[in-house]
Formats: C-alpha cells, structure tokens, sequence
C-alpha cells in the first residue's frame, strides 16, 4: 500500500491495480491432458466440456484486486454451436470448391453474417464472465457492426492496407464502447490514429528483417520467422496498450504495460518449446502467455469496486462464437 | 470437525462484498464476519458449488443469488462433503490422479499418432480419389494462372523440343488411372525456379526450359515418369487434403492456439508426408520405366545433375518437402535392385 493513502476527506488518489494471474504449469497440465485425452476418446464430443473447464481454470486463476474472475458457459450450448459451426465449415468449403458461380454465395454470406458472428461471439464471452457476482454483457448492434467489420475492412482493403489502422482502431472502439459490466457501460477515447505508429513501427520490423535476409540468405528463414514474431508481438502488444489506455469504466481507467521485448520473448520461447515437446509443452506455453499479458493489464481503481450494480443478463447461444471460431476469426481483445 | 473456510460473500444486486467465513452445522451452512456476526443462513443441499480446477477459485451460489468466493476450493469440497453436500466432478479426481494423467499422455499421444500415421493419410487418399477429373483439372488451370501471374513466364522452347518431350511422356501414359490426364505445360522458370518440373493435381506436368536443355533424353524421361506417379496417384491433391486434416486434428487436439503454434508443427508434419510422396513416385517411376524397357539407373543420373552433390545444406531434413538426394539415391538403387529381381523371377 502507498503511504500517501488518505484520509476519508482528501479527495482520493486513483491505484494502479494489475491483474494477478495465478496459474501454474504443472497444474495446468493435468487439466489441460486428462481434457484433451477425453476430447479425443469420445471423437470432440467432449471438447466442449473440456473448454469450459480449461475457460475455468484460466477465469478462476485470474484475480483484480482479490477478486476472481468466473466463465459461467454451459458445456452443452458450446456443444450445440460447435456441432452447427462444423456443419456450417463443410458446407463452406464444398460449395466454395465447386467451379460454378455458386462459390461465390458463401463468401457474400460470410460477409454479411460476420458482424452477427462477431457481436454473438462478443455477446456470449462477456455474459459469461462474472466479477464481483456482476456479469459482462455486450449490447453491439448489426448496423455498427457492418460498418466497422465490413464497411471499414473493405475501404482497408481498397486502400491496399493504408487505411487498415483505422479500420483496426474503429473495431476495437466499436468492441469497448459496446461492452458493459452490470448496468455501467465502458468508454473509450482511442483516437483515429491511435494504431499507425505501432503498425508503421512493426512494418519497419518486418522490413528489416527482410533486408537481412537478402543480405545474408543463409539465415534467411530464421530472420523472417522471428521478424514476423517481433514485428507482431511489437504490434499486439501497442496495440492492447493503446486501446486499454483509452478505455474507462466508471471512474476507473485502464492501463496495458506490455512492452515488445519481453512479449516478444514470451511468444518466440513459446513456439520453440511447443514445436521441440511435439506439443506437450503447450500447456506451460499457454500459462506463460497468460501470465505475461494479465500481469501487465490493470485499473487506475479510484475509491474501491464495490458501487457496481446487476443487470439482467439475457442468456446467449454459443453458436455465434463456435462458428467465429470454427472459421478462425480473431475475436476480441 | 472441519475447519472454517474464508472468503468473499457478494450480494445479489452489485459487487459490494464483505469477507466472511462459512461454516457448516448439520445440514446448514453458516456465513458470519469477522466478529462472528451471522451474515447468512442456507440449507447445504439448495446451494450450487462451482468448484475451481487445479486451484481456481471456488463459488457457491446460495438460494436467493448471494454468492460466495473462496480460494480455498479443497477446504470448501471436505466442509460440504456427505449426503446432499458438495460433491467433486469425476474428472478432477481424474486431474488429481498420477496414473490417470500419465494414462491420458499415453492414450493422446498413441491416438494422435495413429491419426497422423494411417487415418489422415488414408482418409486424404479416399477423399482425392472422389474428386471428379473436371474439377481437379479446374485446380491445375487455377494453379497455372497463378503461377503465370508471379514466377513462371511463356515458354522459349522451339516446336520441335516440345515434342520430343512429348514423344518421351506418350510411352508412359499407359497404366496411368482413366481419371487423371497427363499433360505437359512447358514454362520459362527463369532463375527462380531453374531447372525443375511438377505435377499438378488434374494431371499436368510442369516443365521448365531450364530442364529440358539441361537433361538427356532419357533422364527427361525418368522424370516426366517420376511426375507422373505423382499425378497418378493424386499426391498434390493428397497433400493438400492432408494438410487440412492435419490441422482440423492438431487445433482439436490443443484447442485454440495461435496461429502459429498451428502453422509450425502442421507445416513439419505435411513436409514429412510430402518427403514420403517423394520415395513413392521414385519407385514408381523405376517401375513404369523399366515396364517400358528403359534403363532406371536414368532418374538417378538426373537427380545427381539436378541438384551436384554437396549442394544441399546439412540440416535440410526436416525442413524440405525433399528428401535429401543422397537418401533418394539410395531409396532409387534398392527399388532398381527389386524391380530387377522381379524380372529375373519372371
């Protein structure tokens, strides 16, 4: 505690509060492979059960200023949309294979549900986290969403990518504004051009990255793979920093301290623990990425956390988030 | 007598909390504050316990939506223990049990294995056999035009090379399955690609100037027979199948992963598939050609020109789609020797 703490009428001073994540490798493991050994035995059926518990052990391990953090989704309704999000992939695929002007449907359809499948997907994760005994909810509508996922994406697109950080930092304003704990809505202040430095930065690393492997080719694969880490590590982590420092719920602001180097480290030292343990180091992989992310995110908390108030909370269908992750869409923070 | 377990207690309608510490009296459980003031009352079998894996937090939800958090999950589980009380999932006994979790090492790794070794191979084999000639040369015409977009340029070579080239293709042709249909594109390769040829999944048969002035006619031939059984037995197809299958199993296995933690591990595996292609179709080869009374030795000669010895790098193993020319040539000298033996024997 900071000695400067003060008294009941000094107007307060706001705490820098991180997320403390508690996880630990072994214990993960155990989860993490009796889970998958199920899931495979009972051919996926019961990887739905399987992610609500590692959700669990992630969600339960992860405290704010001493409270934890709770996934409250049914096994069965993840079930539920998975069996329809894998439906919905073979389908995909085999008329998008066919060479008759019918492949073009699925795209177009793709296109117009993506900000349902996005708002679903947001909608099912944040009513199924609780905090406090207060739960998340997302109130994203189709009309803003179309705007932001597909309006924008598109004029990224048109644009050949000069317009993407915008596109990026309308998404993710879009996400925060949208999102509410109980009856307090989040805010956000990210300005148009919040993601060009960091984009222009991680492109710059890429490019470097390039250069050296023209110059030495021996070393050429190993140079673009760790700059395509860097350079992405370098954008995701200013990114996140960047959007949590202008995001505010109630009086209390957030704050990311995530810094390239380190995050950098994480992910590479990752990847080579994973690839040398034909996967068995995945689960110390995923605890290390959590901790190094949660630890480096917090709240300017001003006074204490105990003013929120309940909200109803509609019960959601997984089918939204099954299928964004059934045809690997990067949803949320 | 259980000990007391402490925690938050929550409120129905907002986050304000107090702490508290639940005790247990017969079939009633207790919350009380510091000072031992009783701050709730509820029957042990209306509440629901949420029980923390591997040391999460623990939540039980009383009958009215008070709710209490605990980080003493075990101590929570023995305090509700018995008839109506809290009971433990079945699989966190599985999680807490050695023998179990060693058990579920072995079973996912032979499970995993096995899919990787035989039911993604064959599953990819049966799946490019059902693709009708039309849309797999659907693909060949979509994969030249990209290559004509980027590294592949018109061919320079005279009338009369195309066909001798294809006077040394035509011999091969039968015995080749009805459903694929060889046929050569000849394209400039420039730097970029030298000398080199590849077979499509509908059945053509990439050729570069490059190889066509390179080689002699018969070590053209061993390789337009070598493509060949690759386009007869569909591996580009296969490979392409078999890469899908890999990565639907490996993010089922893991669950949502990265990116790249997919990509890596996925990418190793199909280059080890694609190397076994390669053995394949130069067995293969040797026997269509030695089926049309050419000498075999020829492909080996051609691999030896196409890439000198002691051009390759030490490490490229597991990291080519290739397998090391040495290996092959070895692998090519044992298939030669067989095929051989085969026709003494007849």
């Amino acid at each position: 505690m900071d000695e400067s703490t003060p008294g009941a009428l000094a107007p307060s001073t706001p705490q820098y509060t991180p997320l403390e994540f508690t996880g630990d490798g072994w214990a993960y493991f155990r989860i993490w492979v009796v889970n998958v050994a199920l899931s495979v035995l009972t051919l996926g059926i019961y990887s739905a059960w399987a992610k609500v518990r590692m959700n669990r052990y992630f969600y339960g391990h992860t405290q704010l200023a001493g409270a934890s953090f709770e996934y409250l989704a049914e096994p069965m309704a993840i079930l539920k949309g998975r069996i329809i999000a894998v439906l919905a992939l073979v389908l995909y695929s085999a008329v998008t294979q066919s060479p008759t002007l019918w492949a073009l449907i699925p795209p177009v359809l793709f296109m117009l549900a993506l900000p349902w499948l996005v708002n679903r997907s947001l909608a099912f994760r944040l009513s199924n986290t609780r905090y406090r005994n207060v739960r998340f909810s997302f109130t994203g509508s189709y009309g803003p969403g179309f705007k932001v996922h597909v309006l924008w994406l598109l004029a990224a697109g048109l644009t050949l990518g000069v317009l993407l950080p915008l596109a990026l930092q309308r998404q993710q304003r879009f996400v925060v504004e949208h999102t509410r704990y109980g009856l307090s809505e989040f805010s956000s202040e990210l300005a148009g051009g919040a993601f060009y430095a960091p984009a222009l930065q991680s492109l710059g690393i890429f490019l470097g990255a390039g250069a050296l492997s023209a110059l030495l080719p021996a070393v050429a694969p190993l140079a673009l793979a760790l700059g395509g880490l860097m350079a992405y590590a370098h954008f995701s982590a200013q990114s996140l920093n960047r959007v949590l420092g202008a995001s505010q719920l109630g009086d209390h602001r957030f704050e990311g301290r995530l810094e390239t180097l380190p995050w950098a480290w994480v992910l590479i030292s990752n990847a080579v623990l994973v690839a040398l343990s034909l996967g068995l180091a995945i689960p110390w992989a995923r605890i290390r990425a959590a901790r190094y992310r949660l630890s480096h995110v917090g709240l300017w908390i001003e006074g204490d956390l105990e003013t929120f108030l309940a909200a109803e909370v509609a019960q959601s269908s997984a089918l939204g988030e099954e299928l964004g992750e059934a045809f690997d869409l990067d949803i949320g923070l | 007598m259980t000990a007391r377990v402490r925690g938050q207690l929550y409120g129905v309608s907002g986050s304000r909390s107090v702490t508290a510490w639940l005790d247990r009296e017969g079939d009633t459980l207790r919350w009380c504050d510091e000072a031992g003031q009783a701050l709730a009352v509820a029957p042990l079998d209306a509440c629901e316990v949420s029980e923390g894996p591997g040391g999460a937090a623990a939540f039980v939800t009383l009958p009215h939506g008070q709710r209490f958090e605990t980080r003493e999950g075990a101590a929570l589980l023995a305090l509700g223990a018995g008839a109506g009380g809290f009971r433990r999932a079945w699989v966190s006994r599985l999680e807490g049990h050695g023998g179990a979790v060693v058990l579920a090492v072995l079973v996912t790794a032979l499970l995993l294995y096995a899919g990787v070794r035989f039911a993604v191979p064959a599953m990819a084999a049966e799946v490019a056999e059902a693709v009708p000639p039309s849309v797999a040369q659907g693909m060949d015409r979509a994969v030249l035009r990209g290559f004509d977009e980027g590294v592949l340029a018109p061919s320079r070579l005279a009338l009369a090379d195309r066909e001798r080239v294809e006077a040394l293709l035509a011999p091969l042709i039968p015995g080749v399955p009805s459903h694929v249909r060889p046929a050569l594109a000849f394209r400039d390769g420039g730097e970029a690609v030298g000398a080199n040829a590849f077979a499509l999944p509908g059945g053509h048969i990439v050729v570069t100037d490059a190889i066509v002035e390179l080689l002699t006619d018969a070590e053209l031939q061993a390789v337009l027979a070598h493509e060949l059984s690759h386009g007869a037995a569909r591996h580009s197809l296969r490979r392409g199948l078999q890469f899908s299958g890999l990565a639907v199993l490996w993010s089922w296995v893991t669950g949502d992963l990265g990116a790249l933690l997919t990509i890596l591990p996925v990418t190793l595996l199909e280059m080890s598939y694609a190397r076994d292609f390669e053995f394949e179709a130069d067995a293969q080869a040797v026997e269509r050609l030695v089926g049309i009374g050419r000498d075999p030795e020829a492909l080996a000669q051609a691999l030896g020109r196409l890439s000198p010895a002691g051009t390759e790098k030490a490490s490229s193993g597991y990291l080519s789609t290739h397998p090391p020319t040495a290996e092959r040539l070895s692998a090519l000298a044992a298939a030669v020797e067989r095929v051989r033996g085969w026709e003494e024997n007849l």
